[in-house]
């Protein structure tokens, strides 16, 4: 959070450059007051080709536009505006509000149709959304800060594409295509990458000359297959009868209140993977867990949460916050 | 190279092994064993042995099926028998070696029984004990006895004795055997083996196959597992002498990819049968070619169910289709197929090894021979035992499983897994065969047997099954996938406090109706078992449930609390140590109590206090 406010104070703000193109006075004058009591930087433009004039000049990052001007049609200002200035948004207001009009405007690009009489409030929503969409902190450090600080969404890592091709390189070799070797190929490349890659799924229905929707119905039909990435230690709590008898449960939710995991997630830290499995077959020394290879008999909620923070404690890189 | 040649090497090397000038040790390494502490054990034994500059084998054995006494370690002393050591520490394992090797004590304290002629005093023989004594081990022979990586070991126990039989025989002649020998379908069907290979005889024109379902999906179920861990071999050879009577030329294990053990000790079997000459285009130099192909399962329950299976092994969705055609009329790619069971394949070997008429002297008139069983739950002695058919389930659980844990009483033994029932404990008195455990409205399924006491909520255990196959429904049916959804619903809703007793009603009537009759496979048609046994025989439960919102087994958490009885608490301070939301409060030696606002009813105080102090309300 420090790295982004220091990024802010340490440049000029730059607020978005908003252009209201619209005839009538009041309206105009009403927006203009709205829209810099916020902060922004508003310009007024009373027709089409001032409207024109004004971008020919200058980069706006909005632009909010009446459709119905005196000289020209507010579509066709639209229109030329998104040709010369692509970046620019566009936010269409008008008292006519035609069907055939909003699906014009949202074709040249218009993030929003306003029809008078709107709030202010719904002013406010439409330019904001327009200028996020847009992200206006275009200044280099302040944007990287904000980048590194946002949540990385729950997406699969950049595949290593290399490594992918390795492996399918092998594959290619000890197989020879045929259908029923599907599930086997499936399982090379999991037991090689811990998962099932998009590169590796299409490349295996290339292979054996399966249809790409085939091979994805059968990496989603069976329990084994994982289609995004694990972390780095792998914890199956058996929930057969015997382990559920004997408190399987109180050992996941031992798991869950520790680490705040259900099954089939992953840690944040991509330390630990949890998954449940229907039945290990070690029924006479449930509660099972098998954390990675190891298989361990007779566990109970402390002994697992035990061996999961020796885990991570040894896996803890000490320069990391 | 001939059998004979074989036999004869193999039972060089086996008395040679029966020979040792050198103490032998055998340890279980079995996946049970290793999850045990095994491991550490044959670290522990290697390390003792180089301290004390002994001189001595070691040797990896399979799961003898005395699971609850993992790891386990026997040790032979030249011209003594086994001695059978249990619940071993690396210590204890020091101390044993280093007295019964060097001193010549025994440590009887910590044996479990002798395995072999001679007797040791002080220790009981193998034979007698309580475990043990009323055990028949047929397809269990040589597990935890032999080296499952050691094919001459298999051999010179009598092993590929029944194939070259069979192969002395004709095809007709084999299938006459194993009919008349009376073995039924060890998977969980009970189909008469014989017959069934007949049928896939009758349709062969060019290609068969034969497959051994080595899925074992049934929760609760470990046979095949430890089979396959401690004896390959055996079901090898079964499958073996399928092929020949049905006339395949190629096979199948499907095992599935959660027994990792089980298929590297299938990999280095099919590599030594190679070497000898066991596969290949002339089986033990006869006319007859064979080769067997493992293919690893992906975590799908139905693929436990014939057509499922081929499906799967064809590189398809694993959903089942409707028969007719039978596998064994159109199977694998549409050849006449023959599927069996990793059991079934190891009563196989023995039957042609020993004869069909030794084979039915054991059993009941219409149910054959014997069957393996995974004993586990609230029993004393979990494991995995073999018993001739006809035996009385309260033998099973209060003589060979020793009863329940102390202080508790057992409520039900839940049979066949998903597909089964539970059988309450005043009905302990039924025969175990198939026709019985059908009668009592469970069934006799893969051999899972999982015993249940006071602390078993019957509702839940309902439940639990339900989101087994709710989860495992391939969807094709709407009847099971939406059927056993809303069953599920239902339970889930009872155990919550939110059942009705329409609830109740619908579960048991139309409910269960439709999911049975509206499902293509046995994975829909039996999902409502568990539910219909537990609603016949443990309704006041569902009633306690529905009605006064009340879990007595204190395992619905909304449904229940706990409460410190302040007559029986010591305030020893136990369960507040124990305690991992520090609920529990109280001055030492004065009666406690739990904040009821804290507590998560994880339910460790409970199992934890010796003065069972702590109720369930």
């Amino acid at each position: 959070m420090e790295q982004v406010q220091e990024a802010i104070h340490a440049e000029p703000r730059i607020w978005p450059q908003i252009l209201i193109m619209e005839d009538e006075m009041s309206v105009a004058k009403g927006l203009e007051l709205v829209l810099s009591e916020e902060g922004y930087t508003v310009d007024l433009a009373m027709t089409g080709r001032s409207a024109l004039d004004s971008f020919s000049q200058k980069a706006f990052d909005l632009l909010i536009a009446d459709l119905r001007l005196p000289d020209i049609d507010g579509l066709e200002v639209i229109k030329k505006v998104k040709n010369s200035r692509p970046d620019t948004e566009v936010i269409v207001v008008t008292g006519y509000s035609t069907v055939s009009s909003a699906v014009e405007a949202m074709k040249l690009g218009a993030t929003d149709y306003l029809s008078k009489p709107f709030t202010d409030d719904e002013l406010m929503s439409a330019v904001r959304v327009a200028l996020h969409e847009k992200k206006v902190f275009n200044t280099g450090a302040a944007a990287a800060a904000v980048a590194e600080l946002s949540v990385p969404a729950p997406e699969p890592l950049h595949e290593d594409l290399q490594r992918v091709q390795e492996i399918m390189t092998q594959a290619r070799q000890e197989f020879s295509g045929t259908r029923e070797e599907l599930i086997p190929m499936l399982q090379k490349v999991q037991n090689h990458l811990g998962f099932i890659t998009e590169s590796a799924l299409e490349e295996i229905a290339r292979f054996t000359r399966t249809p790409t929707a085939s091979v994805y119905g059968i990496a989603t039909f069976y329990e084994q297959f994982r289609l995004h990435p694990v972390g780095r230690h792998i914890v199956k709590v058996c929930r057969g009868t015997a382990c559920h008898v004997k408190g399987a449960e109180r050992i996941l939710s031992e798991i869950g209140t520790r680490f705040g995991m259900s099954p089939g997630q992953t840690s944040d830290d991509r330390m630990f993977t949890l998954e449940t499995v229907a039945c290990f077959g070690s029924c006479a020394i449930a509660p099972v867990v098998v954390v990675d290879d190891s298989v361990k008999g007779r566990m109970n909620p402390t002994k697992t949460r035990e061996v999961m923070e020796v885990m991570d404690h040894e896996n803890q890189d000490p320069d990391q916050q | 190279m001939s059998y004979t040649a074989i036999k004869a090497k193999a039972e060089k090397e086996w008395n040679w092994l029966e020979n040792l000038p050198q103490p032998l040790i055998q340890l279980g390494m079995g996946t049970c064993g290793r999850a045990s502490g095994a491991d550490d054990i044959l670290r522990s034994v290697q390390q003792t042995l180089k301290d004390l500059n002994l001189l001595a084998r070691t040797m990896e054995v399979g799961c003898i099926g005395m699971c609850y006494l993992e790891p386990l370690m026997a040790v032979r002393k030249p011209g003594r028998p086994f001695i059978l050591y249990g619940n071993l520490t690396p210590e204890k394992t020091e101390k044993i070696l280093k007295r019964y090797l060097t001193e010549d004590d025994p440590c009887a304290k910590w044996s479990v029984c002798t395995i072999g002629k001679d007797r040791v005093e002080g220790i009981p023989p193998f034979e007698e004990h309580p475990m043990l004594r009323s055990q028949v081990r047929i397809a269990l022979r040589n597990c935890g006895l032999i080296d499952p990586n050691n094919i001459h070991h298999y051999i010179a126990k009598g092993g590929y004795s029944g194939l070259q039989r069979a192969l002395g025989m004709s095809p007709a002649e084999v299938i006459e055997e194993v009919k008349a020998s009376g073995l039924r379908g060890r998977g969980g069907a009970g189909f008469a083996t014989g017959l069934k290979w007949e049928f896939a005889r009758n349709s062969l024109k060019d290609t068969s196959y034969i497959v051994c379902n080595a899925d074992e999906g049934d929760p609760g179920a470990f046979m095949d597992r430890a089979l396959l861990e401690g004896d390959p071999h055996a079901v090898l050879e079964g499958m073996l002498i399928g092929a020949y009577a049905i006339g395949a030329a190629e096979g199948f294990i499907y095992v599935r990819a959660e027994y990792p053990l089980a298929i590297e000790r299938l990999v280095k079997a099919l590599k030594d049968m190679d070497q000898y000459g066991l596969l290949g285009d002339s089986v033990l130099g006869s006319r007859f070619r064979f080769d067997i192909h493992i293919k690893e399962g992906a975590g799908a329950f139905v693929c436990g169910e014939e057509t499922a299976l081929m499906a799967s092994i064809e590189g398809h969705r694993g959903m089942p289709r409707s028969r007719p055609p039978f596998p064994a009329q159109s199977g694998l790619w549409g050849k006449p197929t023959n599927i069996n069971n990793v059991e079934t394949f190891s009563n196989v070997s023995a039957i042609l090894q020993n004869g069909a008429s030794w084979y039915a002297g054991f059993g009941t008139e219409k149910s054959k021979g014997t069957k393996t069983f995974s004993l586990a739950g609230k029993v004393e002695r979990t494991g995995l035992i073999e018993v001739p058919m006809g035996i009385r389930l309260k033998e099973i659980i209060y003589t060979i499983g020793g009863g329940g844990p102390k202080g508790k009483e057992i409520k039900g033994v839940q049979t066949g897994g998903p597909s089964g029932g539970c059988i309450p404990a005043d009905r302990f008195d039924l025969t175990v065969d198939y026709e019985s455990l059908a009668a009592a409205g469970s069934i006799m399924g893969s051999g899972g047997m999982v015993v249940m006491d006071q602390d078993t909520c019957m509702v839940d255990m309902a439940r639990y099954f339900l989101t087994f196959t709710q989860a495992e429904s391939c969807g094709k049916c709407l009847p099971c996938r939406l059927g056993t959804h809303q069953m599920l619903d239902i339970l889930k809703d009872i155990c919550a406090g939110a059942g009705t007793s329409a609830d109740i009603d619908h579960l048991l009537t139309d409910l269960s109706e439709t999911v049975q009759k509206g499902s293509l496979c046995g994975l829909g048609q039996t999902a409502p078992n568990p539910v219909q046994t537990t609603l016949r025989f443990f309704k006041d439960e569902y009633e306690n449930h529905v009605f006064h919102h009340k879990c007595k087994a204190g395992v619905c958490k909304p449904l229940f609390h706990y409460e410190i009885d302040q007559e029986l608490c010591n305030g020893c301070g136990l369960c507040v140590r124990k305690c991992s939301t520090g609920s529990i409060s109280g001055e030492k030696k004065e009666p406690h109590c739990i904040d009821p606002t804290k507590c998560t009813k994880c339910g460790i105080c409970y199992q934890s206090c010796k003065q069972q102090a702590v109720a369930i309300l």
